[in-house]
């Protein structure tokens, strides 16, 4: 067993990662890496002011806008047809992995949105599945070809955040099996077979995010707040800890001081840092803000 | 997961108003408690989580009402998942409560009630605290406190923000110090953690109590080397982040200063436990 670990100090001794350790494990941006300009991963935030109404309701049209907005800005193509035909291939067998949780699931809206933008791409409708649970069961996604990821953001008990890196947790057949040190190493599952190299697109909703948690369903209407946003990339660990940030900034805004992530969502760290699926280092995204931009936090 | 049970169930009221039971009542247990809330099973289960009731409530035109009752081994574990996001001291229910709109939770000797309405609507808010007014007089005994809170000095302690546990992964919940279990706490330690006012934005006080003298040397070794090797010769240590840090091994006591802003504000914290200890 080892003796000391991964500490705190470690964390703010390295240079390097000292954007990564503060903003997404020890709750402080104050030492961001001044930004580089190159060998960036893209990471996309699109936001409308209407995207969800008053009631909680999203408008399809403005959330394909949205994304239309998005892909063109992550794909740098002309036009969104385009885009998804670079990712999506009229052969493709693809899985759109959901999230039905109930007090924030995924908008049935941009479900529908996703298929149809595949179904475009020249994909037969029978060869396309969206679906949470149930994954090892549905022959779509245990023949995939093509993944597309989306989810809400929300803080979670046991892992900080529930994102990206986590909503492939159901292609486990025993998802508590990755609870180990508060879901360390979820960044695992995107090793396997059933899953590696297959996502081609990542969607994290940050339309009506969940910042903080309370009681056994950890959710509290209260810390719920209408952001009017997604997040969209190639790269889940680059978007995820985009998510981090725009929590964090949330919870100091509300709090009214640094309240961090509980516990700490060290998964997407070590997404980056030792499974090395992706970038999570801050100074490494280059974030490209589309759209409404009061309160956008980051 | 099973349906009904009548010793957890009689802890409920059968109907609040127009509020009728929804459907039947659901049980979990330590086994089954994932099928129910996967990722929060484990808050609590590390606090000896017995088994739970979850009862709906419905009402036409309104939304459901999720009622959550939980037995824990003993009211100390209780109390530590109801402080596990506490916010604010509040009595009105129970040994401990707080209510956000939409949600209200309170803890009474080994029980922690939760009670949820999303949204909430005039007519849920009155049911919600009909339904808390009904299991606060159902259970009968009150449960103690854990008593290293006692060990807590009380000048400038911030009473809502004391965290107690007994599984180390709740201390990197509140402040991150190591992915190891370097103060070895576990089911046979107890553990408190406190923010107090002091200067800036003051700093936090951890209490890990032992089962022996023995066990509590082991562990104070253990997370000095690991995290704070300067100790040894000298009586606080300034982290890279500019903030400050000191332990001492006070007999089964393991008493650790967190993120005080000045060397000064590390010692005295420090001392201060020393003073109240042995008052």
């Amino acid at each position: 067993m080892r003796q000391k670990g991964i500490t705190r100090r470690d964390f703010l001794k390295q240079t390097a990662s000292a954007a990564v350790g503060s903003a997404l494990y020890l709750g402080t941006t104050s030492q961001l890496i001044a930004a580089m300009k190159q060998d960036k991963i893209k990471v996309v935030l699109v936001r409308h002011k209407a995207a969800v109404d008053s009631q909680g309701n999203s408008g399809r049209a403005v959330l394909e806008q949205m994304l239309d907005d998005a892909v063109v800005a992550l794909s740098g193509e002309a036009k969104p047809e385009l885009a998804w035909k670079k990712w999506i291939q009229a052969d493709d067998i693809v899985g759109i992995k959901t999230n039905v949780w109930s007090p924030l699931p995924v908008p049935t809206e941009l479900e529908d949105i996703l298929r149809d933008k595949v179904l475009k791409s020249g994909v037969d409708e029978r060869r396309i599945g969206i679906r949470d649970r149930g994954l090892l069961g549905d022959q779509i996604f245990t023949s995939a070809t093509a993944l597309i990821n989306v989810r809400p953001l929300r803080t979670h008990y046991w892992s900080g955040v529930g994102s990206l890196l986590k909503n492939y947790i159901t292609f486990v057949p025993r998802p508590s099996a990755y609870h180990d040190d508060t879901c360390a190493d979820l960044a695992s599952i995107w090793k396997m077979p059933l899953v590696e190299g297959k996502t081609r697109l990542n969607i994290l909703v940050v339309l009506t995010p969940l910042f903080h948690g309370t009681g056994p369903h950890h959710f509290n209407p209260q810390y719920v707040w209408t952001y009017q946003g997604l997040l969209v990339g190639t790269d889940p660990v680059a978007i995820d800890s985009v998510g981090v940030r725009l929590l964090q900034a949330k919870r100091r805004e509300f709090f009214g001081e640094d309240r961090p992530l509980n516990p700490p969502p060290k998964h997407v760290f070590l997404a980056d840092t030792r499974h090395h699926l992706g970038v999570a280092d801050p100074a490494k995204i280059e974030l490209i803000k589309i759209g409404w931009e009061e309160e956008v936090l980051l | 997961m099973k349906e009904g049970d009548s010793e957890l169930g009689n802890l409920l009221p059968d109907s609040v108003g127009s509020w009728e039971i929804g459907r039947g009542d659901q049980i979990y247990t330590r086994e089954t408690l994932y099928d129910y809330i996967n990722g929060g099973a484990e808050l609590y289960l590390s606090y000896g989580f017995k088994r739970s009731l979850s009862r709906l409530y419905r009402m036409a035109g309104e939304p459901d009402i999720i009622v959550d009752l939980f037995e824990m081994e003993n009211p100390q574990s209780a109390f530590g998942v109801f402080t596990h996001s506490r916010e604010t001291i509040e009595a009105d229910f129970g040994q401990g409560s707080q209510y956000t709109p939409g949600f209200l939770t309170f803890w009474k000797d080994r029980y922690l009630a939760s009670i949820l309405a999303s949204p909430e609507t005039p007519n849920s808010r009155g049911a919600v605290l009909q339904i808390a007014v009904a299991i606060d007089s159902a259970i009968v005994g009150e449960g103690s406190l854990p008593r290293i809170l006692a060990l807590l000095p009380q000048e400038g302690l911030a009473e809502p923000s004391i965290r107690y546990f007994r599984h180390h992964v709740w201390l990197n919940s509140h402040y991150f110090v190591s992915d190891e279990n370097i103060l070895n706490i576990d089911q046979d330690t107890e553990a408190v953690l406190a923010k107090y006012k002091g200067e800036g934005t003051g700093h936090l006080l951890l209490l890990v109590q032992y089962r022996e003298e023995t066990d509590a040397q082991v562990a104070y070794e253990r997370f000095v080397s690991s995290f704070i090797p300067e100790r040894v010769r000298q009586p606080a240590v300034q982290l890279e982040d500019g903030r400050w840090a000191t332990s001492e091994l006070i007999a089964k006591l393991v008493v650790v200063v967190l993120n005080a802003p000045t060397e000064s504000e590390a010692r005295d914290a420090l001392e201060e436990v020393r003073v109240h200890i042995n008052q």
